[in-house]
């Protein structure tokens, strides 16, 4: 088991409720608001959040890039609860877990074949798929799972 | 992880993605690893079942066996 400190899963939960209620990460600068957390302080709980979850931070500008399963950057899954347009998700494997976020609530997914673009449509509640078009519907994964962390976009 | 309409349209979609070769899963499949790894991703205590060792056995449940599907 991976041992990370209290803040920075205090770290985590500020950026998932934050994707949950506005759909985008916050910044470095408003987690540091958020918990009275120095930058340094901020910045050494990425590695431990990357270490327990799906986690990029472009080290550079300290843009966060995602926190699965949300992403801070449109992609070609695009979700909408209870008819609400405003979240994306890293992949079609974080689609299709986003529900955990949205108890009790209507999740639906569009995305596109990324073979021929054939619009793709998927809704869940708490965890039980309710409906999806076309029927037919394959996952593909493309990355092993060893190098998920390594290459999370192409996962 | 990607969708896509059928294994057809995956493996022509490899095809023109050198390095992207990979496994097809069942929408049903791929729900199932979803809600493994997510449902309690809402948790303050969470951590990716990757780092628990909780991964092996789950993904072997599912008859998803091989290099492939181990994390380390």
């Amino acid at each position: 088991m991976v041992a990370v400190t209290h803040t920075a899963r205090q770290v985590r939960k500020v950026i998932l409720d934050a994707f949950v209620h506005t759909g985008q990460a916050p910044t470095v600068r408003g987690i540091m608001a958020a918990l009275g957390l120095s930058r340094a302080a901020v910045r050494a709980t990425f590695r431990e959040i990357a270490a327990i979850d799906t986690f990029w931070v472009e080290p550079e500008t300290e843009q966060i890039h995602l926190l699965a399963p949300f992403a801070n950057t449109k992609t070609p899954y695009i979700v909408t609860v209870e008819g609400v347009r405003k979240w994306y998700a890293v992949c079609g494997l974080a689609a299709l877990g986003i529900w955990a976020f949205f108890p009790g609530q209507t999740v639906q997914v569009a995305a596109a074949c990324r073979d021929c673009g054939e619009a793709i449509r998927l809704q869940c509640q708490d965890g039980q798929l309710t409906a999806r078009s076309p029927a037919p519907l394959i996952a593909h994964l493309g990355v092993p799972v060893a190098r998920w962390r390594d290459d999370v976009p192409g996962a | 992880m990607q969708l896509f309409r059928s294994e057809a349209h995956a493996r022509a979609w490899e095809a023109q993605h050198a390095g992207r070769e990979g496994e097809v899963l069942t929408l049903e499949q791929a729900l199932a690893v979803a809600t493994f790894v997510g449902k309690d991703r809402p948790q303050f205590t969470y951590t990716h079942p990757r780092a628990t060792g909780a991964w092996e056995s789950f993904v072997q449940s599912l008859g998803l066996t091989g290099a492939w599907w181990q994390p380390q």
